[in-house]
């Protein structure tokens, strides 16, 4: 690899803070809450 | 400041007892470490077109990658020069990278200081993926990094960063840049001086 044009700009980015292997997942996860609610019975 | 994407390819020789299946840059011979991040460095190594004479390389307060010089981790801004040198040599992946750290931008792609592999993609001819198969499964559970299909690398990528892509420039505003140039200061000066043989 290599590049036959002239630098345009130099940039200083920091460290990313947290550095996660894979992207996030597209779907929420279901929270314990949600999963605790009892269903409701009819009267 | 949002971490640099750009695309990249490495050399993976499953047969080469000193690489063992890692991802190697095809020019500098480096070996990028599995879950951890890459550390650019001036290499000085004869015979290595990376370093250029006369430059950083004997001052150890800079940092690579340096403006002036060829050092650092190249990355393209673009998947398309990827793929194009992903046709030439056998062995030869794609892939997207994170980059940070001093980041030198040139209009075709990047040279950073620091970077991680964040995908690899499935070659697109059927008969070097059937050959390859056992072998990215391999790199890729290493690094920890997915092994995507092409046409989903740069929306995934674009998870972790930003392209640092620069604008291009248009050809009136070259032109007028090229008389700025040569009418400067400095090359007036040298003219000057070259003209009474200073």
């Amino acid at each position: 690899m290599g590049f036959t044009s002239k630098p345009v700009r130099v940039i200083e980015i920091p460290e990313p803070m947290s550095e996660p292997l894979l992207a996030p997942e597209s779907e929420p996860e279901r929270t314990q809450r949600e999963e605790e609610v009892p269903a409701t019975t009819p009267a | 400041m949002t971490p640099a994407v750009g695309y990249r390819f490495w050399r993976v020789d499953p047969d080469d007892a000193w690489t063992r299946g890692r991802l190697q840059s095809p020019v500098a011979e480096t070996l990028w470490p599995p879950l951890d991040r890459l550390d650019a460095e001036c290499q000085t190594r004869p015979g290595l077109r990376l370093a250029r004479a006369g430059l950083h390389r004997h001052d150890e307060e800079r940092t690579s990658p340096e403006l002036a010089c060829s050092c650092g981790i190249y990355a393209y801004h673009d998947i398309a020069p990827m793929t194009r040198a992903l046709r030439e040599e056998p062995y030869m992946f794609g892939g997207a990278v994170l980059c940070w750290g001093r980041i030198v931008i040139h209009p075709e792609g990047l040279r950073a200081q620091h970077a991680r592999p964040l995908a690899l993609c499935r070659p697109e001819s059927p008969g070097v993926q059937q050959r390859t198969a056992l072998l990215l499964r391999e790199v890729t559970r290493e690094y920890a990094i997915p092994l995507l299909e092409l046409r989903d690398l740069v929306a995934y990528a674009s998870e972790f960063g930003a392209s640092y892509k620069p604008e291009p420039i248009p050809p009136s505003r070259r032109g007028l840049d090229r008389v700025r140039d040569a009418f400067s200061w400095r090359q007036m000066r040298r003219r000057l001086g070259k003209a009474f043989g200073g």
